[in-house]
């Protein structure tokens, strides 16, 4: 049996050259301390190839129309065996490529193996990156809920801030002036054809190239590559692999299938136990009553967004995010000489450390968002009955205004309902009677006025029940010279005695 | 072991793991479909009030800023038309309709239900008793001039005897953007059903200085009805005094 299988192979490998071909790049000479840290760039590979197979498996069911898409996902979810966890796996897969791709960026640019002879690999890397954020962002669309609604409404009104071609530009991405059937069918195209096609060819690239400048050594101090000179570097680093390199296959290999084993194992756990990603409710524009938020690799920018002033919203866009990227693509050519040790690049270090710090705060407050109001607060977020007991008839009456004029959806009370303004449980420790006044009738900041839509019963009525509003033993704050009034009067009258 | 077979038996677990979600077992993932609760369940009853009336009426129905629902005396008395109606199209200046919308709202079918329900589920005729005043004010009915002398023996001690408030009392009931923000019935409600929940008394008592069992009779209601009422000022009038 055997002997017929082998006799068929050799038979195989004759006609194709298949070993021939692929016997090379499986030899070719790698660092010997070349170990755990370069496993990143496979293990990226590897959630690709799980999103290739899952991608295709998902594509047998699902309905690329702006009527059905969301039914199949349901039916997906619900009907066919195994069928939500083929979702969760390539939702989850896409998230773990990610992020193993900036884990696999962070650990090339602190080794500084961008820098000479290998500036095109890190090129290809980069846009690499930005063809998987596309094919995440797209694939965001497919789930055609209100999170996708929302996301590709967000894209596209950046889209148009562009100078001369925005409008343009809108039209072709959603297909018409508006989002709807038109637009999922050119998102589905791009998220099929397009980019993993465009995907498959940088990859390649990004191999060759790696083949052809071998991967550099991990560097260390007064150790082989840590500086790189651009006269010396080539033929001594040829000289070190020809002299102490091990090949590829099966010396380094094996670390990356055991990386990649076990990062299959957590994918398929962490699928298994948090289920496919969405969909959230059916897209619809008139529907308030959602909370859409992006999938994890744009809760960043969701934040970034909802956090600045509109006035700097066109420059972030339009100036800054071009010359982030440029500078990125950049950055061989900016520092593609000199030491590769992070510990003697200072900027590098810091500039890697304030990135992932940005980058964790904003995607947590992304997660958490606490800017977006909760739409249902007013009627469903009880007033604790702590603020009910004790209040006299108007107060009570505050309280209900309160929830109808729906301040609920944005200000809490003991912690429960909107976070987007403050806390309102304390609210008479920090402001007096009048000062509440003039705060609800002409609001102030992110406030809106509510001048015009409440009558001065509602408007007294609010006050009385938010002047209540303090802690007990703590009074609450007088109206600005209030109690020099009183000292005056109390002067006065003393004087006259 | 080599690092190798070490790969190749990690490859094989997922492998036998993902076989195990073919055969579709129950992982925590896995979407459960949502099932609509039933019009007239317990689910459904719950839903509703969690939904549109929590946050005025108070968690179980009571300690809101707005009337108790789960009072039994309310219940028995209030009309299933009227309670109906209330939801719907809402009562007075805040209580809002929940008429069907698009995108929220009942169905005249859910709010049938649902006004069924609260009874069923919060009412107990035992604990209202029998003899209710009427809801409504009947028409007609009630003197000012009594309901104010009436209101100054029962409810003066917590409200003063003008209605007006008093130190460490339970505040005005005649301030005048309080009367402009409830409804005649609203008055009455309170008179009848009293806010338990809070501390004061329904129409049977007890009151405070008042011998127990000392209430008011539905004519008393009717006066202090009326004369609560008298105390609303309209804007125009207010601004010729």
């Amino acid at each position: 049996m055997m002997s017929s299988l082998k006799t068929a192979w050799a038979w195989i490998d004759d006609r194709t050259g298949v070993m021939a071909m692929l016997g090379p790049p499986m030899k070719h000479h790698v660092p010997r301390n070349a170990k755990w840290w370069y496993v990143f760039g496979s293990c990226t590979l590897l959630f690709f190839t799980i999103q290739i197979v899952t991608g295709i498996c998902l594509a047998l069911v699902y309905a690329p129309s702006g009527d059905s898409a969301y039914n199949s996902l349901l039916y997906l979810d619900y009907v066919v065996p195994g069928g939500w966890m083929l979702r969760a796996i390539h939702a989850w897969s896409s998230n773990a490529m990610v992020f193993m791709m900036l884990v696999h960026m962070t650990q090339v640019f602190l080794h500084g193996a961008f820098k000479f002879p290998r500036e095109m690999t890190w090129i290809f890397g980069v846009a690499l990156m930005l063809t998987t954020l596309a094919l995440a962002f797209t694939g965001q669309v497919m789930r055609w809920d209100s999170d996708a609604y929302w996301g590709v409404g967000i894209g596209a009104s950046m889209m148009g801030r562009i100078p001369y071609i925005g409008g343009w530009l809108t039209h072709l991405i959603l297909g018409g002036p508006i989002i709807g059937g038109d637009t999922l069918s050119r998102f589905f195209t791009l998220h099929v054809f397009v980019l993993p096609g465009a995907m498959i060819g940088l990859i390649g690239g990004h191999l060759m190239l790696v083949l052809r400048h071998g991967i550099s050594e991990e560097p260390k101090k007064g150790g082989p590559g840590e500086f790189v000179d651009k006269e010396t570097y080539r033929p001594a680093y040829k000289e070190r692999m020809k002299k102490h390199g091990v090949p590829f296959f099966p010396d380094a290999a094996q670390r990356d299938m055991v990386f990649c084993g076990i990062m299959l194992i957590v994918l398929v756990v962490v699928a298994a136990w948090y289920g496919p990603i969405g969909p959230s409710p059916r897209p619809d524009p008139a529907n308030i009553l959602v909370n859409p938020r992006p999938d994890f690799p744009f809760l960043w920018i969701f934040a970034i967004l909802a956090l600045l002033t509109p006035t700097i919203e066109d420059y972030l866009i339009i100036v800054a995010a071009p010359v982030v990227l440029m500078v990125l693509f950049l950055v061989p050519f900016l520092a593609g000489t000199g030491s590769r040790l992070a510990s003697s690049r200072p900027i590098a270090s810091l500039s890697v450390i304030l990135l992932i710090t940005g980058l964790l705060v904003l995607s947590w407050l992304g997660v958490t968002s606490p800017w977006s109001p909760h739409m249902q607060a007013w009627t469903s977020d009880a007033v604790p009955p702590v603020f009910v007991k004790g209040r006299t008839p108007i107060e009570l009456q505050g309280a209900i205004v309160l929830q109808h004029s729906q301040c609920r959806n944005c200000h809490s009370l003991d912690g429960l309902g909107g976070k987007r303004g403050p806390e309102l449980g304390d609210v008479a420790t920090r402001l007096s009677r009048d000062q509440i006044i003039r705060q609800v009738q002409q609001g102030d900041g992110n406030m809106p006025a509510f001048g015009k839509n409440l009558s001065s019963a509602e408007t007294d009525a609010l006050a009385a029940f938010l002047h209540s509003c303090h802690p007990v033993g703590v009074r609450p704050a007088d109206r600005p010279g209030a109690r020099l009034k009183q000292l005056k009067q109390l002067d006065k009258a003393r004087s006259a005695n | 072991m080599t690092l190798y077979s070490l790969g190749f038996r990690l490859l094989g677990g997922t492998l036998l793991a993902l076989a195990m979600v073919g055969c579709d077992w129950h992982l925590p993932g896995k979407p459960i479909k949502p099932v609509e609760p039933k019009i007239g369940s317990r689910a459904h009853f719950e839903r509703v009030y969690f939904v549109h009336c929590l946050g005025c009426h108070g968690p179980e129905g009571r300690n809101g800023p707005a009337r108790p629902l789960s009072d039994p005396m309310y219940l028995a008395s209030i009309p299933n038309a009227t309670f109906e109606k209330v939801v719907e199209e809402g009562h007075g200046v805040l209580m809002p309709g929940f008429k069907k919308t698009p995108f929220s709202g009942l169905t005249p079918e859910e709010i049938s239900a649902f006004t069924t329900s609260i009874k069923t589920y919060w009412g107990d005729p035992k604990k209202a008793g029998s003899d209710l005043p009427p809801y409504a004010q009947p028409a007609g009915s009630g003197n000012v001039k009594t309901g104010k002398s009436t209101f100054a023996t029962y409810c003066g001690a917590c409200h003063g005897d003008d209605g007006a408030g008093k130190e460490g009392g339970a505040g005005s009931v005649v301030n005048n953007f309080y009367l402009e923000l409830v409804s005649d019935q609203a008055l009455r409600s309170t008179v009848i059903f009293g806010r338990t929940d809070l501390g004061c008394p329904t129409y049977r008592g007890p009151y405070p200085g008042m011998p127990e069992g000392k209430g008011l009779s539905p004519s008393d209601i009717d006066d202090v009805t009326a004369w609560l009422v008298s105390n609303r000022v309209s804007i125009s009038e207010e601004a010729k005094q």
